[in-house]
């Protein structure tokens, strides 16, 4: 055997332990390197942890399902809540044409008193309204400046007109929401507002509407004598 | 050590007695001699030696090589199996272990998630609580307009101080004669009520409201379309002390006074310091509605 032949032989032989030695270190190095940062921990601090992981976690779970139940609970409650509030917003719009703090609108009647020789009085204006009412009105103002409501005060002084304070000069117009032709045949009814006003010298004309504004206000002040019931 | 004289010989042969002197024999000499006497006879046997002193037998240097090999093999062998073992057992070791860590990755994604459910559950009912609130103030905010709106349209009951008024056809009263109460008279009457100061009326019982018309059918006067029967009770909430005095100052006052002067038609008042009032059961409106609300 030549020299060559030896060293090849003698070469081999450490290339295969080489080899061997670094597939067992690749493998251990593998091995080592999947457990990351838990390198450093024993099996039973392995376990500890995930059985303090599971618990935490059912805690939170815990908690969740509370605060969903608190959830759904202010779910429903808000539900109700919001039925009550569209009901409220329609009483509020209810209440609010009625005590004249909000604007109206609706088919009816604008209803012009001309009064040339000044003789139409408070107290006509006021049976007008009356029989407005009675004829199912819902919404009246005067001369697009007073709002009729409950409380409406007409006074004369003075041969002038004040409908709760406001100065009315003629023509007066009236403007009223509610059936316009119940309206219309209630004003010129024979013996109604009609006939007063000509027999004092003045003319009634009534046109019914399809869309009637009612836009003055009547403010509310808070009651000093009454207050609410208990019921 | 005895050193003597002698040309062209050889080194004369080590003393072999002293210790000293076999460690130095075996330093320096070694196997020299061996090898020297082994050659020798190798010659002596084959006649020629061509490969001289180096080369030797080969079947017994093909052993000596074979046997390093062998065991050379035999170390990687080991070393390779070794490893190859513990390749295979530490998967079986750590397999368990492996297992471990996985789940422990998951239930740490899993109460990640958790977490991140709890804290939008926990934002969004604030978020709600937080709305409501709001709701409730704006609700209790529209329960005080509610109640102040329906004290003034009329259809919430009041109680309050007052005064009531007792009002009667004249004895005997025929109609023309004047001794009849009209619905103008009622109407006169209930609007002086107002410009004193009155802040809620009913008529017979009955809350006068915007919709509310005073009329008169047959012999009657008719309040809401309800026929009343005289006589007729008027009631009034508004300051005691100035209501009456106030209401005769206005010209439905001064009507009135002229009515039970002249016809004998009967007027009578008295301040109350608690009157109770019911409200108007109202059906919602049929024909107004909100401005831009359609």
């Amino acid at each position: 055997m030549s020299d060559d032949a030896k060293r090849r032989s003698a070469q081999l032989v450490v290339a295969v332990l080489l080899a061997l030695l670094g597939f067992a270190a690749a493998a251990q190095i593998r091995l080592t390197h999947q457990d990351g940062s838990y390198a450093g921990q024993r099996r039973e601090d392995l376990i500890e942890l995930l059985d303090s992981l599971a618990a935490a976690a059912e805690r939170t779970q815990k908690q969740i399902d509370e605060l969903e139940r608190t959830r759904s609970d202010l779910l429903s409650s808000s539900e109700r809540r919001e039925a009550a509030v569209e009901a409220a917003n329609e009483q509020l719009a209810v209440l609010g044409i009625l005590a004249g703090t909000l604007p109206a609108e609706g088919p009816g009647v604008t209803v012009t008193i001309t009064d040339p020789s000044g003789a139409v009085t408070a107290a006509s204006i006021l049976n007008g309204v009356e029989e407005l009412r009675d004829a199912g009105a819902e919404a009246i103002e005067i001369n697009d400046r007073a709002r009729v409501v409950a409380s409406t005060a007409f006074v004369e002084r003075d041969g002038v007109v004040l409908v709760d304070g406001h100065e009315l000069r003629p023509p007066y117009v009236l403007d009223a929401i509610g059936s316009s032709h119940t309206l219309s045949e209630a004003v010129i009814f024979p013996g109604g507002l009609a006939d007063e006003v000509s027999r004092l010298g003045g003319e009634v004309a009534v046109e019914e509407a399809a869309v009637v504004e009612v836009g003055s206000l009547h403010p509310v002040d808070p009651p000093e004598y009454a207050q609410p019931t208990d019921e | 050590m005895t050193n003597q004289a002698g040309g062209g010989r050889p080194p004369p042969p080590p003393p072999s007695q002293s210790y000293a002197g076999l460690l130095s024999e075996l330093m320096t000499n070694t196997l020299d001699a061996d090898y020297e006497v082994v050659a020798s006879r190798r010659s002596a046997a084959t006649g020629a030696s061509p490969q001289g002193e180096s080369g030797g037998d080969p079947r017994s240097g093909w052993s000596n090589r074979a046997g390093i090999v062998a065991a050379v093999t035999a170390f990687g062998v080991l070393v390779g199996v070794s490893a190859v073992k513990t390749a295979q057992d530490q998967p079986q070791a750590t397999a368990e272990r492996a297992q471990l860590i996985e789940q422990i990755e998951a239930g740490q994604a899993r109460l990640d998630d958790l977490h991140g459910d709890l804290s939008a559950l926990q934002a969004d009912i604030g978020r709600r609580q937080q709305e409501q609130a709001g709701e409730a103030s704006a609700a209790s905010r529209r329960t005080d307009d509610l109640q102040h709106l329906a004290m003034s349209a009329g259809t919430a009951a009041v109680t309050g101080p007052g005064m009531v008024l007792n009002l009667d056809n004249a004895r005997h009263a025929v109609p023309g004669a004047g001794g009849l109460i009209l619905d103008s008279d009622v109407q006169a009457l209930v609007n002086g009520l107002w410009v004193a100061g009155a802040e809620a009326i009913a008529i017979d019982g009955h809350r006068l409201t915007a919709l509310t018309s005073i009329r008169f059918a047959g012999q009657a006067i008719t309040v809401d379309y309800r026929s009343l029967t005289p006589p007729y009770v008027v009631e009034a909430i508004g300051n005691p002390d100035t209501l009456p005095s106030r209401l005769l100052e206005t010209q439905g006052g001064q009507l009135w006074l002229g009515l039970r002067a002249n016809y004998g038609i009967t007027f009578e008042t008295q301040t109350e310091s608690t009157i109770t009032l019911a409200g108007d059961a109202y059906n919602n409106l049929l024909w107004a509605r909100p401005v831009g609300s359609r």
